[in-house]
């Protein structure tokens, strides 16, 4: 599809939509008020995608494993917004549809933005988090008293 | 579903029917169906209602991709369990309402796309007649299949009328290992053609007897390149006609003659 929005920066906000956290997604869609009505191209269907991996950056890439998978296609207006989200959630994945079809109109792009922004700082948040109750458990190995020293 | 995501128009049109035909409705309900009203009919003013003419799709301007089936799974299972029994009840037209199929008027008529749609997949390579052109965004979104503009390397041939189909020879015809690999040509335009056209004599696997065939669209031209097609037995092409409410298979095996005893 033709576009004039440049391709980083739709998808930075797809991957916001689909990383984000379902209830905080729908509870800042749902701050926008009345949205217009939408049209389905494809209903959220869930499916199996093959995951590849690489063991290292000159390894070949495998076949790591199935993952389940939704997807969601809708018009609103014309725009046609699409949503890829991991698991089954089909909700998830329609709000995230929605929000990727009306952030192609110039009236709620703003808005859309804001979104992605808000759950990328979610997101940025729970990383922090994790790593810092990783952090705890690390271990400094070269503290440790070995056993000749101990007397 | 969470209530602050709006619902799709189309399943709103479906709830304010039921609304209307239940009378007895709490105010409430009511007031919401009133509040969807406008949004609705918006909706479904915008989205075409009737296929006009077939010409019109060779506008050129790609047209975006529609919705497909309302039940994937189902309807392209119905639809193919339909493309069966018209190649096994060759050259009758087997009625079907594919009307029921879609909410919203796909961009090929109804027989063509839900054909399109059931026998398509990423490994079958489509190739679009000039009027049906425009559809190649539906037709990639929907099923994923590689758009060929060379019809020699098509495995699924969608015509919009005879006069735009290739010549038979020209397309895949199989080969002798795997006959099956030829192409299938769905060919709109022809049974619900109104002119008088050939009165055929139609035989073959799955005709006890000689049934005749009104071929209305059908030229001297293709009962001529149909013969050869049949000589080339087990490889050669088959064809599905598609009708506005109905399908007739013409499959390899078939035999065509007029039936005014011209060789």
């Amino acid at each position: 599809m033709p576009s004039t929005e440049p391709v980083l920066e739709r998808k930075r906000l797809m991957r916001a939509l689909a990383l984000g956290r379902e209830d905080r997604l729908i509870e800042l869609m749902g701050q926008l008020g009345d949205l217009p009505p939408f049209e389905y191209l494809r209903k959220p269907q869930k499916g199996l995608v093959m995951v590849k991996a690489r063991a290292d950056a000159h390894n070949a890439p495998f076949n790591l494993g199935e993952a389940l998978a939704t997807r969601c296609s809708l018009s609103v207006n014309g725009n046609v917004g699409h949503a890829y989200v991991l698991g089954d959630e089909p909700t998830k994945c329609l709000a995230a549809a929605l929000a990727d079809a009306l952030a192609q109109d110039p009236d709620y792009r703003p808005a859309i933005e804001q979104i992605a922004l808000a759950l990328e700082m979610d997101l940025a948040r729970e990383r922090a988090a994790k790593l810092e109750k990783i952090q705890k458990t690390k271990v400094e190995f070269f503290t440790l008293v070995r056993g000749e020293d101990a007397d | 579903m969470p209530t602050n995501l709006p619902q799709p128009s189309q399943s709103q049109a479906h709830r304010s029917q039921d609304h209307r035909a239940q009378a007895q409705r709490s105010q409430d309900h009511r007031a919401q169906a009133q509040r969807q009203g406008p949004a609705q009919s918006k909706t479904l003013a915008k989205a075409p209602t009737e296929i006009p003419n077939v010409a019109a799709f060779g506008s050129g301007a790609p047209i975006k991709p529609g919705p497909g089936f309302n039940d994937y799974p189902m309807d392209s299972q119905a639809v193919f369990r339909l493309a069966l029994e018209a190649m096994s009840k060759p050259a009758q037209a087997i009625p079907f309402d594919f009307g029921a199929l879609f909410k919203t008027a796909p961009p090929l008529p109804r027989a063509v796309a839900a054909l399109a749609l059931t026998l398509a997949d990423h490994l079958t390579p489509v190739w679009l007649s000039p009027s049906f052109a425009a559809t190649e965004n539906f037709m990639v979104f929907h099923t994923s299949a590689p758009i060929v503009r060379d019809p020699e390397k098509a495995a699924l041939v969608l015509a919009a009328s005879q006069s735009e189909l290739p010549p038979l020879s020209l397309l895949s015809q199989g080969d002798p290992r795997y006959p099956d690999r030829s192409a299938t040509i769905v060919l709109a335009g022809v049974l619900d053609d109104p002119s008088p056209g050939l009165s055929l004599l139609a035989s073959g696997p799955g005709l006890a007897e000689e049934i005749i065939f009104e071929g209305h669209g059908l030229t001297e031209a293709f009962v001529d390149q149909w013969a050869l097609n049949r000589a080339s037995y087990p490889l050669g092409l088959d064809v599905i006609l598609a009708g506005n409410a109905s399908l007739a298979g013409l499959p390899r095996s078939l035999a065509l003659k007029p039936k005014d005893g011209r060789a």
